[in-house]
């Protein structure tokens, strides 16, 4: 009970009382003995009773979009009497529990109407409310209430929900909207380098961070080296980020959750969405199986320069007589999703998503000499990329506990496959031949099954809990190898023959709970405790992780809000720091190799300014233990046992970030600053001593624009600063004597005395978008024009010490000097992109 | 994978010719913490009297394209053992291409150096004065050495690999840590060798860096394979060095740099172990044992 609505039966009991005792008093003013105390007594119990347990209903149901049927997430829903509300969860259910009585019900989203809807509440009921984005008006009442949970009144802090409609009229790098370069635009969050899609969250390392795909997780999130993202806007529902403070029901990764929900399907008519873009095209298909019953949203997306380039690559190898072949690389994503309502209190879905990369050649030569025919052949195959599916099943058990049980497979595979062929023919018979052929696989491969419940017992709690298990798969790499030697037409030497790490087995199991609750009208907290479990080999690990959010709500509507998490990271991801490459590895913690830990705390305020400005500041610090790493020498490269290439030491970062947002209106956008220090400490690296982590970056600065000018007019721009990576240079050169016993010899040595002693040049770069639309409602149309990198700016991928010979025209001779060569993969990159709906 | 790398190393040089001018530019190299320091290489061994000790200095990462060998002159080198100085005797004039050392240290006839403990210190007006210390423990007891011939068989790819091996015991009955580099020699050469022991690491000379602190007995039994040939001129020997913890630091962090040559942009940088206070290189000790198999 809230103490609102306990301070109001207590009132509701004195004025009752008070007009009992007037009454009585008036006719019994002389006999006013023990019966009448007792019937006092009696009739003040009933009271009480009667004033506590006012009759309380339930109100629960699906919020819903009108066009489509889809499931809004974090939907606000409020009783307008009390202000008592609550917010849909991931699939749109609600449930609010309120005196009956009559109450105006409040329903808000943002982009969408506002509604009141007028109820009077006798009894428990489901009411499913469906909302237009459209700006004609419905026939419920509009009313100006705010269109969201005020960023305020969250609990949850270190928590962006990304806009996707916002989203997709950023600038695109070559047309290509791309989820994971957004979110490096958000405070706390930076890129990797030039063009990579990887992103690292206050001070954590990229493998720190849990990429969930509709509750699955997403190894390898990139595609092409990290310059593109695996998600496909177009079949994206919803985006949310979380730094730090992190609900119970998150674990796994010590730096951040992303929480990609896929679109569920228009369950009222069948529509479409492409896009025809410079380097990739797109299409979007979803519709009613079974008219709001069930549907499926399909879509898929390739990248086509091979395509386009083929007849000039066949041209080009058909230059040479006898010879064939050709050459390319392309990615594609394919996702697709049905779900089918099969009863109000159940639901199903099945969701699917396939990507892959990959690059190929095929090279034949063919010489014939009489009756003599030589023809040689190679065969590269290189490709990487993820499968994810899930199965899941809503049932609302009553109108205040909802579950969602999954089933869920993910796998991440790298494999290369290569053959050299030599064949020698007489007559078409084969005489002489050599097949060679190699490769390697490598990849984690993910089975998991999970529980959770959302228990909404009052409007002042929210309670989630459930419980997880993955099995892991490691393949940490294998090697293949055959060779076939023909002579004479005969079979003289075969091999068949496999060398590789062990692939390693391992249980990951997790239990949760946690509340967000109102304690009092100001005070709110989301206290949570999550338990996990990791058993590889024979070694196990347990971890129990407290987690707590407080929020306090000045009457000024300004709140300040702490967190408290900790966190543990059972797995890791064995890669470079200076270029992550696609057969980079996640493997196990093992007996050798102990599970990343973190405990983060972080304070701060946010307040809602007139015109929908929301603004939020925050201070973080983050310590980090058995942070995994190359030792010095190592190299993703190395073909040794993994564990013998890696490290573990300590990891810290602290900082602050600023974050002014604008979701509606004609000018929308955000700004973010983050002020941040990370470090890192080895016992066998730097001599011992802390040093700056690559990616730590002073000052970070991002400013996203988008505005409406029309109906068929859009312009966006973002620009984005950000102090350059850490590096490690030597700082000076000697000589090492190698002494064999019999003399020796200088081998020179680039002595690096310190890490991270040379900083690249700042990062910046401006991208600017217009989108023009036309078109009628069945069939719109949308042209799309932009810039990556619109100043054209020389931004470091990598610099390289090089050697610079000058030709001195007084002594004549050449004169040599040492100088750093940065490459920059990007300048300015013009995009145009045709998009239609219908 | 090494395929994998010809792929990239291919790709990145096809887009990085292609575009040379517009996707680079030459930046001058900033000051990364450059000093100019003496840099020493002097390993003392308790089966000679001679010492050749080089002391060179280093330069500049950022402004030396192709630095040549060069020696430091005038620089006056000092030992102390147990409180006796001896100072070197500098070399001038020597060619830096063809001899590597500038500095000769001579023992007195029969001077014993096990078991001491030796300090270095060499000054020159130029440069910081450096400063090592180093030290040979007690050399251990090497037990049941054996010589089997053709140890082992094994087949790759087709080919029977047949193995010798040399087993023995280390055993140096003192509770101080000992380190050992154990190799076979062939002739004076070294022999080409596998062990099995994870906590032997390899190194460049094809011998074996042991610490006995990582084996819980006193004497770890060791075992060392190498090619079985049937040439009646061999000679082999299993030499067995015990050396400073120094030597072995040094070792330890060569063999990492060594291999992070090999990867370039996607090694590790290595920082090379060093005991000379105030400069670069290494003063190191070491004791060899040799027994004929």
């Amino acid at each position: 009970m809230s103490v609102k609505t306990y301070r109001s039966s207590l009132l509701f009991f004195f004025s009752e009382f008070s007009t009992y005792f007037r009454f009585s008093s008036r006719y019994r003013t002389n006999n006013y003995d023990m019966t009448n105390k007792c019937l006092l007594s009696v009739l003040f119990l009933c009271m009480v009773h009667i004033a506590f347990s006012q009759e309380k209903y339930t109100i629960s149901g699906y919020i819903t979009d009108k066009n489509t049927g889809e499931g809004l997430i974090a939907a606000n829903v409020a009783d307008l009497r009390t202000g008592k509300g609550t917010v849909t969860n991931t699939y749109g259910f609600y449930s609010l529990t309120v005196p009956g009585d009559s109450l105006f019900l409040g329903v808000s989203y943002v982009g969408y109407q506002t509604q009141v809807i007028p109820l009077f509440l006798r009894e428990d009921m489901t009411l499913d409310i469906t909302m237009s984005d459209e700006t004609a008006l419905q026939t419920v009442e509009i009313v100006a209430t705010k269109s969201e949970e005020l960023i305020e009144e969250k609990t949850q802090m270190s928590s962006i929900k990304v806009p996707v409609a916002q989203l997709k009229k950023l600038p695109a790098f070559l047309g290509e909207v791309d989820i994971l370069k957004a979110i490096q635009l958000l405070p706390g969050v930076q890129s990797g380098g030039e063009g990579q899609s990887g992103f690292y969250v206050r001070g954590g390392s990229q493998d720190q961070n849990l990429i969930l795909l509709d509750g699955t997780p997403v190894y390898n999130a990139s595609h092409l080296f990290g310059f593109f993202s695996v998600f496909n806007a177009d079949a994206i529902k919803d985006v949310t980020l979380i730094k730090g403070g992190f609900p119970a029901r998150y674990g796994g990764r010590l730096s951040s959750v992303l929480d990609i929900s896929m679109k569920e399907g228009n369950m009222k008519k069948f529509q479409g969405s492409g896009t025809i873009g410079l380097v990739a095209s797109k299409l979007t298909l979803e519709g009613p199986i079974w008219k709001d019953k069930a549907a499926f949203i399909i879509s898929g997306r390739r990248t086509y320069i091979d395509v386009l380039a083929r007849p000039l690559i066949a041209y080009s190898f058909a230059q040479q007589e006898g010879s064939t072949g050709t050459l390319g690389y392309y990615f594609y994503d394919l996702n697709a999703k049905m779900n089918w309502k099969i009863s109000s209190k159940d639901r199903i879905y099945l969701s699917a998503y396939s990507g892959d990369d990959q690059f190929y050649t095929r090279f034949t030569d063919e010489q014939e000499r009489g009756g003599e025919k030589v023809s040689e052949g190679v065969q590269v195959g290189l490709g990487w990329g993820n499968l994810t599916s899930t199965l899941r099943w809503n049932h609302l058990w009553t109108d205040k506990l909802f579950s969602n049980t999954a089933i869920t497979y993910s796998r991440y595979r790298f494999l290369t496959e290569n053959s050299f062929t030599s064949e020698e023919f007489v007559n078409d018979v084969l005489e002489n031949g050599t097949n060679v052929g190699f490769g390697y696989v490598s990849g984690i491969n993910d089975v998991s099954a999970k529980i959770d419940f959302d228990y909404i017992p009052v409007p002042n709690h929210f309670i989630r809990f459930g419980a997880n298990t993955t099995r892991h798969v490691f393949i940490p790499g294998e090697n293949f190898f055959n060779f076939e030697l023909i002579s004479e037409g005969e079979e003289v030497f075969k091999l068949d023959s496999i060398i590789g790490q062990d692939t390693t087995y391992a249980w990951e199991n997790y239990v949760y709970i946690e509340d967000d609750f109102e304690i009092t009208s100001r005070l709110k907290a989301n206290i949570g405790l999550h338990y996990s479990n990791f058993l590889v080999d024979k070694q196990q690990y347990h971890s129990i992780q407290p987690r707590i959010s407080l929020r306090y709500l000045f009457g000024n509507k300004l709140s300040v809000k702490a967190s408290f998490a900790t966190m543990q990271q059972n797995i890791q991801f064995l890669t470079n720091e200076n270029l992550g490459l696609p057969w980079d590895q996640w493997l196990p913690s093992t007996d050798a190799i102990s599970p990343q830990t973190s405990w983060q705390i972080a304070a701060g305020a946010a307040k809602t300014f007139k015109g929908g400005y929301e603004v939020s500041i925050e201070g973080y610090y983050k310590k980090m233990n058995n942070v995994s790493a190359y030792k010095e020498g190592a190299s993703n490269f190395d073909g040794v046992d993994w564990q013998e290439q890696i490290t573990q030491g300590e990891g810290l970062s602290y900082g602050a970030e600023l974050f002014v947002q604008k979701k509606v209106g004609k000018l929308s956008g955000w700004i973010g600053y983050t002020l941040s220090w990370s470090w890192r400490r080895f016992d066998d690296k730097n001599f011992g001593e802390w040093y700056p982590f690559t990616f730590d970056r002073r000052h970070d600065i991002s400013i996203v624009g988008v505005y409406e000018l029309s109906d068929r007019w859009n312009f966006s721009a973002t620009w984005v600063y950000g102090t350059g990576n850490s590096y490690t240079f030597p700082t000076s050169l000697s000589y090492y004597i190698q002494d064999f016993g019999f003399g020796g010899f200088p081998t020179p040595i680039n002595n690096v005395t310190e890490r991270s002693n040379y900083r690249l040049a700042p990062y910046h770069r401006a991208d600017i978008n217009a989108d023009y639309s036309w078109g009628k409602k069945r069939w719109k149309n949308k042209i799309s024009v932009g810039a990556y990198n619109a100043y054209n700016r020389k931004n470091p991928f990598f610099v390289n010490p090089e050697t610079e010979f000058t030709f001195n025209e007084e002594t004549g001779e050449f004169e040599s000097r040492q100088v750093l060569r940065q490459y920059s993969l990007f300048r300015l990159i013009p995009a145009i992109s045709y998009s239609f709906t219908f | 994978m090494k395929f994998n790398t010809i792929y990239i190393v291919l790709a990145i040089l096809l887009i990085g010719s292609s575009c040379q001018d517009y996707l680079t530019k030459t930046i001058e190299f900033e000051d990364v913490g450059f000093e100019p320091q003496m840099v020493v290489n002097f390993k003392i061994t308790d089966s000679i009297e001679v010492f050749n000790i080089s002391i060179s200095k280093n330069v500049n990462y950022a402004n030396n394209a192709n630095p040549e060998y060069q020696f430091v002159e005038g620089a006056v080198v000092k030992l102390f053992i147990d409180g006796e100085t001896f100072t070197a005797e500098e070399q001038t004039g020597v060619d830096p291409t063809i001899n590597v050392y500038n500095h000769i240290l001579t023992l007195p006839d029969g001077f014993s150096l096990t078991n001491k403990q030796y300090e270095l210190e060499v000054t020159h007006p130029d440069y910081p004065t450096v400063r090592s210390s180093t030290y040979i423990p007690l050399s251990p007891t090497i037990e049941d050495i054996e010589f089997e011939k053709e140890a082992r068989t094994s087949t790759e790819f087709g080919y029977v690999n047949v193995q010798d091996a040399v087993r023995f015991r280390i055993n140096d009955n003192t509770e101080e840590t000992n380190y050992y580099v154990l190799q076979v020699l062939n002739n004076g050469f070294f022999l080409s060798s596998e062990m099995d022991d994870p906590l032997a690491e390899p190194t460049f000379l094809s011998g074996f860096l042991i610490s006995d602190a990582d084996y819980p007995v006193d004497d770890p039994e060791f075992t060392i394979y190498f090619q079985s040939f049937e040439d009646t001129e061999m000679e082999l020997v299993l030499q067995i060095k015990n050396i400073s913890e120094s030597e072995y630091l040094f070792l330890q962090s060569y063999e990492q740099y060594r291999s992070s040559q090999n990867f370039g942009f996607f090694a590790e940088p290595v920082t090379l172990f060093s005991n000379i206070e105030g400069g670069l290189g290494i003063f190191s000790a070491e004791q060899v044992q040799e027994f004929e198999l």
